[in-house]
């Protein structure tokens, strides 16, 4: 395949396809060739993340604390629902981050069902995530593979005999991974981290996606996928709660606050709705509780990115859950796009290419870079 | 980092307003479409769109989270909310009555005074917006005056206002009428950068100009920076200026429109010979 004109070979790099002029962001530095140190202050250049770090700490789980070190932007694409072209998004906006001239790590944390490699078109690499946390056998250099693309990186997921699926990561495997992340950070491998997760809202998926700066939801218009996603966003309001109440040691106000979300304690009937206004409820007896928790949610962005879209009201979707989730939820939610219904994407997968190179002119190609450019935006950048 | 933490605390402690903020009272207009007070009617219209669209029957975004009941009662109180705000005189009516009139104003001024557009914040601050909300709280709460609006008499007024509504928000006013004579004596009035100050004044956007007065933005700017190859006949200049000067409700605005059109004939004509 390497012979084909105009197709990366794995040995040699190739820029990164330029986000088109159309498109490029004000702000984006041209992609350079051999870069050696990565920008020092990427995160501290952002206003939005710089304000927004406090918040970001409190609703790391609680086991978690970055001290002073300054962690990469990190990027982590969930949804719920299997299917919905998390691994998809998460490889082709590695290669739209890159674009813009920054080091992009992308890590496969789908446990059980790692195929990130899959999307760049590499074969299954030799040592994965499981030998840098698990077996701590490899050092980290040795478990990042470069792809075809410059500027971006992989470290491939646990195979299964390695990681023995999801009953054998625990608070420790976590701890490793945000410390692999932040050393990335430190020994300039990575300005960006994309966290490629599994399907479902497992406490460890919970975990993986509240580690990053921006979470990106992929979701499919479809009352199924749509349910799964909402699910997701409750889950996150819960991990969120237990959380504050360890890290605070406010055990009650937490109990308090989970009892009156999940309905338990009702509240008179027309106060509230929404989530939201139940949190803010909660302010009357735990007004300390209440607004670290509102840092916490508020701490991260949420994209929302809706994937198969048929007709102009699959594109409404997205708009209406940033809504539902800014309004129900509390998040900074932001819908960051839409990819259509396209055959180029199983194609490029059967030729096992990474789309936006496989077919850089199609529309999925274009969605990207504009997904890419919002989400920048969005985290200031 | 420290701000963020500060800013929350104080939220909590300095008011006990916030914890009224789930009682069904606290439900500002302003806050039921998700805008600053001070929103342009071009955000009003837009949040009301996109909120109507979430909430609509079918909507495919509400399964599984909310019921037919609440989001039929959400889109009662989210129409009701866009009938209040996109009504100027109503608006006016209902700032005073949530005691937010003065706070517009102020605003307004202060927008004239310093930079001619507020730049726009990309990211959705939630702490913005719920200092904001709280405000607008406050301040109900010391009017003490809900606000009540039957449907009544909201069909009257609208049905008396509806020629008001092609008028800017700021426009109207003796005090504005003022000030604009004093810009229009101190400069040409052939000029389109005195246009531009008169539309600052008001402070009205080159969107909200475009949107209300249906001229593109590109021959918005065009007469604004005297740009006269980029103008179509003068005919058609004549008609833009028209709805441009009667939305900003300019006082005696024919002497500029004629002022323009003449300027913009004599170059056409040198332009041929």
């Amino acid at each position: 395949m390497s012979d084909l004109p105009g197709y990366p070979s794995q040995e040699g790099f190739v820029s990164p396809p330029s986000l088109g002029s159309e498109l490029s962001h004000p702000l984006s530095i041209p992609s350079q060739q051999g870069m050696e140190v990565c920008s020092d202050s990427i995160y501290m250049r952002s206003p939005v993340l710089t304000r927004r770090h406090a918040g970001w700490v409190l609703g790391l789980p609680a086991y978690l604390d970055p001290g002073e070190r300054r962690p990469p932007v990190i990027v982590a694409v969930g949804g719920g629902k299997g299917g919905v072209g998390k691994s998809l998004v998460s490889a082709n906006l590695a290669v739209r981050l890159a674009a813009t001239g920054k080091k992009v790590l992308a890590i496969d944390l789908d446990v059980g069902g790692a195929n990130l490699h899959s999307y760049f078109g590499l074969n299954i690499p030799r040592y994965n995530l499981a030998d840098a946390v698990l077996n701590q056998s490899r050092s980290l250099q040795e478990v990042i593979v470069p792809t075809s693309i410059n500027g971006v990186s992989l470290i491939a997921g646990g195979r299964e005999e390695a990681l023995g699926g999801i009953g054998a990561i625990n608070d420790q495997v976590v701890r490793s991974v945000f410390d692999l992340i932040l050393n990335a950070r430190e020994q300039n491998l990575a300005d960006f981290v994309i966290l490629d997760l599994g399907a479902g809202a497992h406490k460890y998926t919970i975990d993986f996606f509240t580690l990053a700066h921006a979470g990106v939801m992929a979701a499919l218009p479809e009352p199924t996928s749509i349910e799964n996603a909402y699910v997701f966003l409750k889950s996150m309001l819960f991990a969120f709660t237990e959380r504050l109440g360890t890290r605070l040691n406010m055990p009650e106000a937490a109990q308090l606050t989970r009892s009156i979300l999940t309905g338990a304690t009702p509240l008179p009937p027309g106060t509230a709705n929404s989530y939201l206004e139940k949190i803010n409820y909660v302010k009357r007896t735990e007004p300390v509780f209440v607004s670290q928790l509102l840092a916490a949610i508020s701490g991260r962005t949420l994209g929302i990115i809706i994937n198969q879209i048929r007709c102009q009201k699959d594109i409404d979707v997205g708009r209406s859950m940033e809504t539902i989730a800014d309004r129900y939820f509390g998040f900074n939610a932001r819908s960051l796009g839409y990819l259509n219904y396209d055959d180029a994407a199983w194609k490029s997968l059967r030729n096992r290419r990474l789309l936006v190179l496989d077919f850089p002119h199609s529309l999925l190609s274009k969605r990207f870079s504009e997904m890419a450019r919002t989400l920048l935006l969005n985290l200031g950048l | 980092m420290d701000d963020l933490t500060e800013m929350t605390l104080g939220d909590s402690f300095g008011s006990d307003t916030a914890v009224d903020s789930a009682s069904p009272v606290a439900q500002t207009y302003y806050r039921v479409l998700d805008i600053p007070t001070n929103a342009t009617r071009l955000e009003i219209r837009e949040s009301y769109l996109r909120l109507k669209g979430t909430y609509s029957a079918g909507s495919a975004a509400l399964y599984s989270l909310i019921d037919e009941d609440e989001a039929a009662r959400q889109l009662a109180e989210i129409e009701a909310a866009f009938r209040t705000l996109s009504d100027d005189i109503q608006r006016a009516d209902y700032d005073r009555q949530i005691g937010g009139g003065d706070l517009r104003e102020a605003d307004r001024q202060g927008a004239i005074a310093g930079a001619s557009v507020t730049p726009r914040v990309i990211e959705s601050d939630r702490y913005l917006r719920m200092r904001e909300s709280a405000a607008s709280i406050n301040r109900q709460r010391a009017s003490e005056q809900p606000p009540a609006y039957d449907d009544a008499t909201v069909r009257t007024q609208r049905s008396t206002l509806t020629v008001i509504k092609l008028k800017a928000s700021a426009a109207g006013s003796p005090v504005m009428h003022e000030k604009m004579r004093d810009i229009i004596a101190a400069h040409d009035v052939g000029d389109g950068d005195l246009y531009r100050q008169l539309r600052e004044l008001c402070s009205v956007s080159s969107d909200e100009m475009q949107e209300r007065t249906k001229v593109s933005i590109g021959h918005l700017e065009a007469i604004e920076t005297n740009r006269f190859e980029r103008l179509p006949q003068a005919v058609y200049v004549k008609g833009f200026l028209a709805s441009y000067f009667r939305y900003l409700d300019v006082p005696g605005y024919e002497k500029l429109m004629s002022a323009f059109t003449a300027r913009l004939l004599d170059w056409q004509a040198n332009k041929k010979s």
